[in-house]
């Protein structure tokens, strides 16, 4: 079934309809949430809260973005939320978190034909990334790890697709800026 | 030679993005330029590290989420009635505001004028977007503890107070959640030391009923005469659970310096994680600290107890 069809079945309820989507959005919705909350443990969190309120709000959804869009427009909002509420307990008293903000290191699995290197350099980008802003994480993430478009990433953030490239390469740039001083550290 | 120009055209190039012209212009830059040569090769090396990042995901995922699934939503409705149009028989009023419990404490605000109860609001006059306004002391404050003096200090670093710390959701990226702002209402509470700014979901009886309670049962203290509050005692009777069952309510506390100073939820201007209001400050104020109460509906996307920004406009 093409996706248009599981939409309009899961809207109407048909719970086996919604599980096709949930197969074919899982991942990407749990690794966006893993990038941005950089903890394995909240990235299943915040994937079983999106599918939850996807479920819910199917009804509503009026297909105005794309699904896709929708969803890691979701994802977005909620790993936000969740970061915010951890920082807030910890009793951190910036709510923006400086570049270079400290959050758990992110964990990326690393597939066995990869070189040394290449294992080391994604390491270190991973790293980069849980440092980075959340305003320049969250436009990298879209794009590098779930590869929206710039229009697709200003629907989900409710920028102009002009704003999205300037922050990514602004994002980009802080996360070389990064892996930099990391590496001086190290 | 300026570089900076082409930070951009280096990341739109990782992105497929260039036209032809710029991808020329940065070539012929990257050919003199050894700095930006260096620096985009490392860009080029971090984004395809990182476009080849992959994860696991938990096999047990699926699973917990099919087997929590709630009950799906019904779609939102569309133009229903909304029986608080009972609320005030006066049509053309789109708030009904009760002057209560004037606290005559306000030093920073014109002294004198009479705290007569606020006309219908209008947002006249209303431009540019502000966070808050010294002339109108701090409106609100989500997260204090203690009451707000009015103070024409710095509110510059106000915003990081308004902490987001509920978690609705608008169906539909993009737009705001649908508000019936018709059926908003103002209400005047007595202005106490213990109120807490904020707006809230509030998305059941028993969740109303402990809310309301903040704000006393004998607020209306005009003449020195208390006496329940009618318009909280109508609002809980009339949100019913059958109420609740689609529909939340929005319900936005502001405190001001002044008695004057009237708000309204701006029309469009409920999101996800934040409510606009408008405020409308008149030349001359009342000498009194006030206390609000906006309610307005709003659809089940919100949970009950979900907490939101508030940003002011005027």
């Amino acid at each position: 079934l093409d996706e248009q069809k599981l939409i309009t079945l899961a809207q109407q309820g048909d719970q086996s309809a919604f599980e096709q989507l949930l197969e074919r959005y899982e991942k990407p919705v749990y690794h966006q949430a893993l990038r941005l909350t950089g903890n394995p443990e909240d990235a299943a969190d915040v994937t079983q809260e999106v599918f939850i309120k996807v479920w819910r709000s199917l009804p509503s959804f009026r297909r105005e973005s794309g699904f896709s869009t929708w969803l890691h427009r979701l994802t977005d909002n909620a790993a936000i939320d969740l970061i915010r509420r951890e920082k807030k307990r910890r009793g951190d008293s910036s709510l923006d978190d400086e570049e270079g903000g400290a959050l758990p290191p992110a964990d990326p699995a690393p597939t066995p034909q990869q070189t040394v290197e290449q294992k080391e350099l994604q390491q270190a980008v991973a790293d980069g990334l849980a440092q980075l802003s959340e305003e320049h994480r969250q436009v990298l993430v879209m794009r590098e790890i779930n590869g929206l478009s710039y229009e697709e990433i200003g629907q989900a953030l409710d920028l102009s697709p002009g704003t999205v490239k300037s922050r990514l390469a602004r994002a980009r740039i802080s996360l070389a800026k990064i892996l930099q001083k990391n590496r001086e550290l190290f | 030679m300026d570089c900076d120009k082409y930070l951009e055209l280096m990341s739109a190039a990782l992105d497929g993005e260039l036209t032809a012209e710029e991808r020329r212009a940065l070539d012929s830059h990257l050919a003199v330029c050894p700095e930006c040569a260096a620096l985009f090769r490392t860009l080029s090396e971090n984004t395809k590290a990182m476009r080849e990042l992959d994860c696991e995901v938990p096999a047990d995922l699926k699973g917990r989420i099919m087997s929590s699934l709630p009950r799906q939503e019904t779609p939102a409705r569309q133009g229903k009635v909304i029986p608080w149009k009972r609320w005030v028989p006066v049509a053309a009023a789109a708030c009904l505001v009760l002057v209560v419990s004037l606290l005559p404490m306000d030093k920073f605000l014109p002294s004198g004028g009479n705290s007569a109860p606020m006309s219908s609001a209008e947002s006249a006059g209303v431009d540019g977007s502000v966070r808050t306004d010294a002339a109108y002391g701090e409106v609100a404050n989500s997260t204090a503890e203690a009451p707000q003096q009015p103070t024409s200090a710095d509110n510059s670093g106000m915003s990081s107070e308004y902490v987001v710390v509920g978690t609705p959701e608008s169906a539909d990226p993009g737009e705001a959640v649908s508000c019936s702002f018709e059926n908003q209402r103002q209400i005047r509470v007595g202005y106490s030391d213990d109120l807490v700014a904020e707006a809230r979901i509030v998305g059941s009886t028993e969740s109303l009923a402990a809310y309301l309670s903040q704000f006393g049962t004998d607020s209306w203290t005009e003449q020195g005469t208390p006496v329940p509050n009618a318009e909280l005692e109508t609002l809980k009777e009339l949100c019913t659970e059958e109420f609740f069952q689609t529909r939340r309510l929005l319900c936005v506390v502001v405190v001001s310096g002044s008695g004057s100073n009237r708000y309204e939820l701006a029309p469009q201007g409920l999101y996800r994680d934040s409510v606009t209001i408008l405020a409308t400050i008149p030349e001359v104020g009342t000498c009194d600290m006030a206390a609000w109460l906006l309610v307005a509906e709003v659809d089940t996307l919100f949970d009950d107890g979900d907490t939101l920004e508030i940003e002011f406009v005027r």
